[in-house]
């Protein structure tokens, strides 16, 4: 199986076309194009990798990141930004970001990273299952 | 008077870091969506070579969107040019029009972030003055952001020029908080020193919820030769 992956980037051309390319390689992409509509969409779906872009109107993307960490912590985010920002990268990465990744990006890098992310989130997922079934 | 010039010069390269940060971004943006386009049409050409039949309605879709991309991207290219050009000489006859609608395409981007719409009335004669278009643009931006911190729930900021007296004169209405500004934190003075190099004033009317910058034509450029020679 493959990851489950939300793209958030106010760019909806850029994040439909993004994930026309997953589709194509058989990851489940779906799209949103501002926070707020992201955090519901995370809220009751389960994605396991959620590309999110630093900077949008509205919510920017650390806080929409922080809510995320809030409602689904195993869901893994990769920032994804245009231009390179370092301490906003390391920013990200302390409030619980994978990694970040800048536009225009190559798909295989950028798949590379989401592989990383769901075997992560899975083997979060296994050790706390192992964690509760061995205090059982 | 030299403290009025650091503050110009700061300001001025201030705004020039802001306006190229927005612009490389935007175009980033536009590359982005270029780059994955391509991409598309590359997958869509490898699935061919695996035997799917080849989409062609669907290549030319994403063809269409490449040149839209192209043409957004020499749009925003454009704007930057044209605004490096306003230092061309520090002096110069222009149409507060045009530059009014210079400044919103510069901070078009700036605005959608706060969430913001700016409007330009472009249904009036040209405004002419001679003035140095550089330190007004700056002027027009900081009345800019300010404005948009004053908007209130409606969120819209309209500006538009008209022939004043001797000159011009520049509206930024919609300015629907301006009554709970406290008096003295606006302009700073960053905004009276630009003020003072064009000779403008700046007003506010509380009943109208409105900022007007008015400008005098052939104003004195008095920095011109002590700062630039």
């Amino acid at each position: 199986m493959k990851a489950k992956i939300l793209i958030v980037d106010d760019e909806e051309k850029f994040a439909n076309s993004l994930a026309e390319r997953l589709s194509i390689r058989d990851y489940d992409a779906a799209t949103s194009v501002n926070g707020q509509d992201a955090i519901e969409k995370v809220s009751y779906c389960n994605f396991d990798v959620v590309m999110l872009d630093l900077v949008m109107p509205g919510m920017d993307g650390l806080k929409v990141l922080r809510e995320i960490k809030k409602i689904k912590p195993l869901t893994e985010v990769i920032m994804l930004t245009a231009l390179p920002n370092v301490e906003i990268g390391v920013e990200a990465m302390k409030r619980g970001a994978m990694d970040y990744i800048l536009k225009p990006c190559e798909i295989e890098e950028l798949i590379s990273m989401i592989d990383r992310g769901y075997a992560r989130k899975n083997e979060q997922k296994e050790r706390i299952r192992a964690t509760e079934v061995s205090g059982r | 008077m030299k403290l009025t010039h650091n503050t110009v010069n700061e300001t001025g390269l201030q705004l020039f870091a802001r306006i190229c940060i927005s612009i490389s971004h935007e175009t980033k943006n536009s590359l982005a969506i270029m780059k994955e386009n391509a991409g598309l049409v590359e997958d869509i050409y490898l699935m061919a070579d695996k035997g799917v039949p080849l989409d062609t309605k669907r290549i030319r879709t994403i063809a269409t969107r490449i040149v839209e991309q192209i043409e957004r991207a020499d749009s925003i290219i454009d704007t930057l040019n044209k605004f490096a050009h306003s230092m061309d000489e520090i002096k110069q006859r222009i149409d507060i029009c045009n530059l009014l609608a210079l400044v919103a395409s510069l901070s078009e981007r700036l605005f959608s972030l706060r969430g913001v719409t700016l409007t330009v009335k472009t249904d009036v004669k040209p405004v002419k003055v001679t003035t140095n278009p550089f330190v007004l643009q700056n002027l027009v931006w900081l009345c800019l952001n300010f404005a948009m911190g004053v908007t209130g729930e409606a969120k819209i900021v309209t500006i538009s020029a008209e022939t004043w007296e001797n000159g011009g004169l520049i509206r930024f209405t919609g300015l629907k908080e301006l009554s709970g500004i406290p008096a003295g934190r606006f302009p700073t003075e960053k905004e009276k020193a630009l003020m003072e190099v064009l000779s403008a004033e700046l007003t506010t009317d509380i009943k109208y919820e409105e900022l007007l910058l008015i400008l005098p034509d052939e104003n004195k450029v008095c920095y011109e030769n002590e700062v630039l020679k």
